[in-house]
C-alpha cells in the first residue's frame, strides 16, 4: 500500500509538475537581427568601357532572417568621413555605371534568405559607361531584412557597404585641395598640448587619397616635431578633417613642446598626393611662452618678497 | 527517504523541462577566426618604385591590380581586428492596448561594432503610425511642441500626444540629454532625410545603445490597429 503510494506521488508530481511548466514557462522567442558586411568600404578606378566582378559578404550573426539587397546613393555628412544613404534606391540611368548582381538565384531588391550562423555571397558585375572625362559615383550596398508588408514589422534593419567609383579615361585624375579651419593661437603655454583640427577641402568632383605631415620648426630653425598625415580618403565637393597616423589607426593632430620652449614657432603643414607630389602648404607662427612657470615664479616672487618685507619691518621694530 | 526521492525526481523533472527565455541576441562567439593574416602573404610591401599594403588569397579585402581598373577593398592603412557589425535586439516591439492620455513604451537596443574610422547609423519611420482604415498617430512635438527629427526636446507630459523615440548609450546625439528627452522619427512617406541616432569617427567594438519608443493618444484616437515600420541602417565611415 505504501509503495503504491509512493508511486502514485510520483506520477501525480509528474503531471503537476508538466502542467505547471506548461503555463508558467512560455518560450519568448524576440525576433533579433545581427549582420556583418566585407569589405565595408571599397574604392574603385575604372577605364570607360571596362567590366570588373567584385563581391560582397553578408553574415548573420542572429536569427534567419530574409534579405534584400539594394544599391543607394551615399552622400557625405561631414568632415569626418560620415555618409547618409539615400532611402530610395538608386535609379541606375542616373549613374554611368551598370551594376548588375552575377549570382544565378540573387537579384537586386528581391528577398533571399540567410540561415543564423551562415553566410551569402553577392557578386556584383559593374561596367563602365563611355566617359570623356573623370567622373565620380558613390554607392552603398545595403543589406535590409526584407518585408513583404513593411508596416507588418516594426523594425528593419540594414547594413552598408560604400562603393566609391572613379571612372578615368586615362588615369589623369583632377587635384584641387585646399587647407582649410588651419587657425592657431597667436600665444600658445609651453605646458600645454597644442591640438590641430585642421581639414582639408577637396574642390573638385573626383575623390582623393592626399598624404601630408606636420612639421614644427624652433626659432632656431630644428625641426623640433614631425606627424604623417593619415591618408584619409576625401570624396569629391567634401572635407575631411586631418588626423595624424598612428601605427595602425589615426590620432588627432597634437604637439607638445619641451619646457624649455620658448619663441616664435613654426607650424607647417604639407599635403601631398598620393604620387608625392607637394599641392599645398600653409605655415602659421605661434608664440610659446612658459605661460604656468611664469605665473608660478610670479607669485613665488611676490609671496618671497611680502615675506622679506614683512620680516625686515619685523627686525626694524625689535 | 521516499521523501528525498520524492524532491529528486521532482527538481530533475523541473530543471529538465524548463527552457531559458531567448529574448536577447546571440552576438559572435569569441573564437572568430579572420582570414587576414591566416593567407598566403600579407603585411606592407615596398621597394623604391612602390609600397602597397594586401593580403593575398583573401576573397574579396585586399588590393586587386589589373589593367583597366583598381579595387582597394576594406579599410586600407588599417589592420582590422574584427568585421564591421550591426544588430538589433528585437525586431517587434509591440505596444499592446493603448490608453488614452498614458505613456505606453517598448525599447530594444542597437549594437555596432565598427573597425576602420567609426560610423553612423541612421533611422526613419516608414510612415507615421497609421491603422488600415487610414487614421494615424501624429509624430510627437513633445511638451512644448517644438521637438523634431534633430533636436530632442522633454516629452513626459500626458497631455502631449504623439509617437517618439529616446536614446541612452554609446555615441548617441547630445540632444537625448537623459531619459526624458524624445524626437520624432523622420517621415520616409513625407520625404523627410533619415535622422542621425548613433555616430562615431573612432574604430569601436560593441557600441551599444538602448531606444526607448514612446506613445501617448488622446481619447478622440480612432479604435484600431496602428503599425509603421523603422528602418535603422549602419554605415562605415570611408
Amino acid at each position: 500500500m505504501q509503495n503504491i503510494s509512493f508511486l502514485t506521488q510520483i506520477f501525480l508530481s509528474i503531471l503537476i509538475g508538466i502542467g505547471a511548466l506548461s503555463h508558467i514557462v512560455k518560450p519568448t522567442f524576440a525576433q533579433s537581427a545581427s549582420l556583418t558586411i566585407t569589405p565595408p568600404v571599397t574604392e574603385i578606378l575604372l577605364s570607360p568601357n571596362k567590366k570588373l566582378v567584385h563581391s560582397f559578404t553578408v553574415h548573420n550573426q542572429g536569427e534567419t532572417l530574409k534579405l534584400s539587397a539594394n544599391l543607394h546613393k551615399i552622400m557625405p555628412t561631414d568632415s569626418w568621413g560620415h555618409t547618409m544613404v539615400d532611402p530610395t534606391p538608386l535609379d541606375e540611368s542616373s549613374i554611368p555605371l551598370i551594376i548588375g548582381i552575377e549570382n544565378a538565384d540573387i537579384k537586386l531588391g528581391e528577398p533571399f534568405t540567410v540561415n543564423s550562423g551562415q553566410s551569402q555571397q553577392i557578386v556584383l558585375s559593374i561596367t563602365a559607361a563611355n566617359v570623356d572625362l573623370p567622373v565620380d559615383t558613390y554607392l552603398g550596398l545595403v543589406f535590409q531584412q526584407f518585408v513583404d508588408n513593411p508596416p507588418d514589422s516594426p523594425q528593419i534593419p540594414g547594413i552598408t557597404a560604400l562603393i566609391l567609383v572613379t571612372l578615368t579615361p586615362d588615369g589623369a585624375l583632377p587635384l584641387s585641395l585646399e587647407i582649410a579651419d588651419f587657425d592657431l593661437p597667436a600665444v600658445h603655454d609651453s605646458a600645454q598640448i597644442l591640438t590641430f583640427t585642421p581639414k582639408i577641402k577637396n574642390a573638385s568632383s573626383i575623390m582623393v587619397r592626399p598624404a601630408g605631415v606636420l612639421e614644427v620648426v624652433s626659432p632656431k630653425g630644428k625641426l623640433v616635431h614631425s606627424q604623417e598625415l593619415f591618408p584619409h580618403l576625401v570624396l569629391g565637393n567634401s572635407e575631411r578633417t586631418l588626423t595624424a597616423r598612428a601605427k595602425d589607426s589615426s590620432i588627432p593632430l597634437s604637439w607638445q613642446a619641451s619646457k624649455l620652449a620658448l619663441g616664435p614657432y613654426k607650424i607647417r603643414l604639407k599635403v601631398m598626393s598620393p604620387g608625392g607630389t607637394k599641392l599645398e602648404e600653409v605655415e602659421r607662427v605661434v608664440w610659446i611662452l612658459p605661460i604656468r612657470a611664469i605665473i608660478i615664479t610670479a607669485l613665488l616672487s611676490i609671496t618671497i618678497l611680502i615675506a622679506l618685507i614683512r620680516f625686515r619691518s619685523h627686525k626694524l621694530y625689535y | 527517504m521516499q521523501k528525498i526521492f520524492f524532491y529528486i525526481i521532482s527538481f530533475t523533472l523541473l530543471f529538465s523541462i524548463y527552457h531559458p527565455v531567448s529574448a536577447e541576441t546571440m552576438l559572435s562567439p569569441s573564437y572568430r577566426i579572420r582570414f587576414g593574416n591566416f593567407n598566403m602573404t600579407s603585411g606592407t610591401k615596398s621597394s623604391t618604385s612602390y609600397s602597397l599594403t594586401d593580403t593575398v588569397g583573401q576573397t574579396a579585402a585586399g588590393l586587386f591590380d589589373s589593367n583597366g581598373y583598381v579595387v582597394k577593398a576594406g579599410f586600407q592603412y588599417i589592420y582590422t581586428l574584427y568585421d564591421f557589425a550591426f544588430a538589433i535586439s528585437d525586431l517587434s516591439i509591440d505596444f499592446g492596448t493603448l490608453t488614452p492620455s498614458s505613456f505606453s513604451s517598448g525599447s530594444n537596443t542597437l549594437t555596432v561594432s565598427a573597425p576602420g574610422q567609426g560610423y553612423s547609423v541612421t533611422a526613419f519611420e516608414t510612415q507615421r503610425l497609421r491603422s488600415s482604415s487610414g487614421d494615424f498617430v501624429p509624430d510627437t512635438t513633445c511638451n512644448s511642441g517644438t521637438c523634431t527629427d534633430s533636436s530632442a526636446g522633454i516629452w513626459d507630459s500626458t497631455s502631449a500626444y504623439g509617437f517618439g523615440y529616446n536614446m541612452v548609450g554609446h555615441d548617441i546625439p547630445g540632444d537625448f540629454q537623459d531619459a526624458s528627452y524624445f524626437r520624432p522619427f523622420p517621415d520616409f512617406s513625407l520625404g523627410d532625410s533619415p535622422a542621425i541616432v548613433m555616430s562615431s569617427s573612432a574604430a569601436g567594438e560593441n557600441r551599444s545603445a538602448n531606444v526607448t519608443y514612446q506613445v501617448n493618444v488622446e481619447g478622440s484616437q480612432a479604435a484600431g490597429n496602428y503599425t509603421t515600420s523603422i528602418v535603422f541602417i549602419a554605415t562605415p565611415v570611408y
